[in-house]
């Protein structure tokens, strides 16, 4: 399955080491309906630089609906942008 | 001494790699370019447009790379095409290239998607070359998504045509033992610098692989075809003959050359390639605090013919403005506009460190504010990196075939 690549507003936490955690984020769907997202936990992260352009994943775990959810969420270093690559479940 | 250990470093396809890796790796899409017959082509509607990257399903349609478009596709019906994107390029190459750096200091780029290793000495380090080869195109394929021939040899020419051997994602050696077996029996054009035109002279004197050209009598071939066919003699009995920076005749000097993703048929490009090649010289003068006088300027037709001419300049200089004029009216000078150029060089010879200069009453330019320039960009790029600053007429690079006129030169202040 391609990747949603979906452009969302975040609120990250960034510690004194330069660390980020995505606490929040807000993306509009398809019906141009606002959904937000409230991240419990960052469950791992991981650094990537294919073809030269570094970025972070975050694999976010989320309630909504009561449901859980995995989200992966991608920061690209050079852009400052946020998006939500894929939705795992 | 110890024998030299050379990787060579090739991208394969590597525009279209890059392209796919990007959709891939950085869109996360599921179809890969490189899993279809695929081209990447300037523009996707246009018939006349030229084939800059073929993928291996591509080439098995016979499509050929600087091929009309229009030509591909009847060839393949069911082509994908896709269009370049040079930022994505110029991210992809640049990190290659650093991190070829991190593996080895020694590093000669060669083109956007090649270079040069010396691993000498690095056996402790990384192991046996082969594996030390291995370790490396795994690490690239990893870390930044594509692949890469790795050739081995004792010197860059040999290390170059081992990449060549057989494509992708491949580690060959060929080592002066092996070159009887493994290069002798190939036709001549597979050899580096055999084009067309030599490859019809060499046939027309019943040379028809390197194996009978590396015993043919270099006295015939001197003849038939000069310096060059004591060039490719030498290399086809393994023989590094070095012909990537030929370093003039009194030695010292400061050179660059690059071989350009696809052939310069126009002088604009043409002034583009060689501004940024008088950028890296002068700047590498000017860190080191040399001054040179003359200016060549090297050419290399598609064809690999290769041609050069030089000029004084009426004192020395390392400023970049300086060179790249007097290499703009070389390039004029012997340059008829039309043969595609495969490779360009400037070179700036006649070193020394004296640093007063003879101002001449003509000068069109006031060099020492061009200095004080080129002082400030040296030390911006020092401090942000390569990229923090760049010419405007550089930055068109995107569209090369564009904007003809407006790669003149501009300094602003
Ligand atoms: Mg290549």
């Amino acid at each position: 399955m391609d990747a949603q690549n979906l452009p969302i507003q975040v609120i990250v936490h960034c510690d004194a080491e330069g660390e980020l955690r995505p606490l929040r984020f807000r993306y509009e769907d398809g019906q141009h309906q606002i959904h937000t997202v409230h991240i419990e936990q960052v469950t791992d992260s991981r650094e990537v630089e294919f073809v030269g352009i570094a970025a972070i994943l975050y694999l976010c775990k989320a309630k909504a609906d009561g449901k859980e959810h995995l989200y992966e969420l991608k920061y690209t270093i050079q852009t400052h942008r946020w998006v939500l690559f894929r939705k795992l479940y | 001494m110890a024998e030299r250990i050379i990787f060579h470093i090739d991208v394969n396809s590597a525009f279209l790699s890059w392209t796919a890796a990007y959709r891939c790796n950085v869109l996360g899409e599921e179809f890969d370019l490189r899993q279809v017959p695929s081209v990447i082509a300037g523009q996707k509607d246009s018939r006349r447009s030229i084939v800059l990257a073929k993928s291996m399903a591509a080439k098995k349609y016979g499509i050929q790379t600087g091929e009309p478009l229009g030509m591909a596709r009847e060839k393949c019906p069911d082509l994908v095409v896709a269009e370049p994107d040079y930022n994505l390029y110029i991210s992809a190459s640049r990190k290659l290239m650093a991190l070829l750096r991190d593996v080895s200091p020694v590093v000669e780029q060669f083109s956007i998607d090649e270079a040069w290793v010396d691993m000498t000495g690095t056996q402790r380090l990384y192991g046996s070359p082969v594996l030390a080869a291995q370790w490396l195109k795994e690490r690239i394929k990893r870390e930044l998504g594509f692949t890469v021939n790795i050739g081995i040899s004792s010197n860059k020419m040999l290390a170059k045509m081992a990449g060549e051997l057989e494509k992708p994602d491949k580690v060959l050696t060929l080592f002066p033992w092996e070159i009887e077996e493994k290069l002798w029996p190939l036709p001549v054009r597979e050899l580096f610098y055999v084009g067309n035109a030599t490859e019809k002279k060499l046939h027309r004197m019943g040379i028809y692989t390197i194996g009978e050209l590396a015993h043919a009598e270099v006295g015939d071939l001197r003849r038939k075809l000069h310096k060059h066919g004591e060039t490719i003699w030498h290399l086809a009995n393994g023989r590094n003959a070095d012909p990537l920076q030929p370093v003039a005749a009194d030695n010292k000097g400061y050179g660059n050359a690059m071989t350009t993703p696809w052939d310069v048929t126009d002088l604009a490009y043409g002034q583009q390639v060689l501004l940024s090649l008088c950028e890296t010289v002068a700047a590498r003068m000017r860190r080191d605090g040399q001054t040179g006088r003359c200016v060549t300027v090297q050419l290399r037709t598609s064809q690999f013919e290769s041609f050069s001419s030089q000029r004084q300049l009426p004192s020395a200089t390392n400023g970049t403005t300086e060179i790249y004029e007097a290499a703009c009216r070389i390039l004029e000078e012997i340059w008829d506009r039309r043969t595609p150029l495969r490779q360009m060089g400037v070179q700036l010879s006649k070193v020394s460190h004296d640093s007063y200069r003879q101002y001449s009453m003509f000068d069109t330019v006031r060099y020492d504010r061009l200095e004080k320039l080129d002082t400030a960009v040296d030390g911006i790029r020092e401090k942000y990196g390569e990229d923090a600053i760049r010419r405007a007429s550089v930055l068109s690079f995107e569209n090369p075939r564009k904007g003809a006129q407006e790669v003149a030169f501009h300094v602003q202040f």
